[in-house]
């Protein structure tokens, strides 16, 4: 290898690998030995699989390169050691080089030391997936509380203060025969006829502090059948704003009807 | 006299399923709860001791284990990796639905480059979940997987559950003439 081309690649962080057919070393640059899996086994005549064992299974390949049936091979990121203090990552490039000396046809390889862009990636990486992993058990949680709130055999209300339905689940939907979509961000009022009763109560509930204070109130179906309900009320303050919002619970009562 | 034969395999998986804890109790016989996630690729090398009967001989396989970068939504897996590899363990994470849900995806991405590998599909932190969800789950799992996929373990780095079996199992089926 030349003089200029052995400084043009120290300066890029690169060392090389002069390899002959049967992957035997020929030729190596001062500092390859401190990229190898096994630094010992880089010597001239050893097989370059000794040293670099990335390379045991693509054997075929780098045949494939020397005869000029394949341009080239790449293996990037490759980690050394198991050392997380000193970490050593290098990027391997291969490629044919024809010698003009003789006229056998050698492999070269590059090994280019990429530790520095790796280990900040390494950072990027573990930060997005740290992040992927909270959204993750965010949803899951999420779900879970979903589950329970839909499965719930009363019918559930979430208002705000000013009377605006949040939200509703499953049971609600098949008391009052609307669908969940033509309720959300509706007044209250449109399904509970004596919707002053449940505020009052909810308000009771703000100042009383006390759960759950039944009250009886005739709701509105969507097909116009007046229905008696025992709604337990309570009331939360929200994270945003500070906001109170009133939660209703509730099933048919037969003591009205 | 023994002969050593060395094999790659590849472990594959989403990100932070535990391919490199696996690794990790396999090779060093230690495990740790701190995640540390894996950028490129990382080789570790153990040889397993395999007894065959038909010749009576005793092989070493020493296994060039290639730890991949975890998929994301944002990157897969690099093809050159798989290159040369007769075999895979896909990884999930038992309490990650995503992950066992993209276990088909890793197989295929493993087949599309290696046709005639194979494949051990390990679900993994198997320890969170009783023997019945265990069970439960290895049934439901073995049912849809392809034929490539030579076996199915609930495994556990953290206790060392089917560990050693998986990498033990490959080794011999790799040695199949």
């Amino acid at each position: 290898m030349n003089f200029l081309l052995n400084q043009l690649l120290s300066l890029r962080q690169m060392e090389y690998l002069a390899l002959n057919r049967e992957l035997k070393i020929l030729e190596t640059s001062l500092g390859a030995q401190r990229f190898a899996d096994c630094p010992n086994e880089v010597m001239l005549g050893k097989n370059v699989c000794l040293s670099f064992p990335e390379l045991i299974g693509v054997e075929d390949i780098l045949i494939a390169i020397l005869e000029g049936k394949q341009g080239h091979f790449e293996l990037k990121g490759i980690g050394r050691g198991s050392d997380e203090s000193n970490p050593l990552y290098i990027n391997l490039y291969v490629i044919n080089t024809r010698n003009k000396e003789d006229t056998e046809n050698q492999l070269m390889i590059f090994i280019e030391d990429v530790t520095e862009r790796m280990v900040l990636e390494q950072k990027l990486v573990q930060r997005a997936n740290e992040v992927s992993l909270l959204l993750e058990a965010w949803d899951s949680s999420n779900e879970y509380f979903n589950k329970i709130i839909q499965s719930l055999a009363d019918a559930l209300l979430v208002t705000t203060r000013s009377g605006l339905i949040k939200l509703v689940n499953q049971a609600t939907e098949q008391l009052f025969g609307y669908r969940r979509k033509e309720l959300i961000g509706q007044p209250i009022s449109i399904i509970i006829l004596e919707y002053q009763i449940l505020l009052e109560a909810s308000q009771q509930y703000l100042l009383s502090q006390e759960f759950f204070h039944t009250v009886e109130v005739m709701g509105l179906t969507k097909n116009g059948t007046q229905v008696a309900i025992a709604f337990s009320c309570s009331a939360i303050q929200t994270n945003t704003e500070n906001m109170q919002e009133f939660i209703y619970m509730g099933r048919e009562s037969p003591k009205r009807q | 006299m023994t002969s050593t034969i060395s094999k790659k395999i590849c472990m594959l998986g989403d990100f932070s399923v535990g391919k490199t804890s696996l690794i990790r109790r396999f090779v060093d016989r230690q495990f740790s709860d701190q995640y540390l996630s894996t950028v490129g690729v990382k080789i570790s090398r153990k040889i397993v001791e395999c007894q065959l009967v038909e010749p009576q001989k005793q092989v070493n396989v020493q296994l060039l284990i290639w730890d991949l970068e975890g998929n994301t939504k944002f990157k897969t897996v690099t093809p050159t990796y798989l290159q040369g590899s007769s075999s895979a363990v896909v990884v999930a994470d038992v309490n990650r639905q995503v992950t066992i849900d993209h276990i088909s995806d890793h197989i295929q991405c493993f087949l599309s480059v290696n046709p005639k590998g194979f494949v051990i599909v390990a679900l993994n932190k198997s320890d969170l979940l009783d023997e019945e969800q265990r069970g439960k789950l290895l049934d439901v799992f073995s049912l849809q997987a392809p034929d490539q996929v030579i076996a199915t373990y609930s495994t556990s780095a953290k206790t060392g559950l089917y560990v050693d079996e998986i990498f033990k199992n490959l080794a011999y089926k790799m040695l199949d003439p």
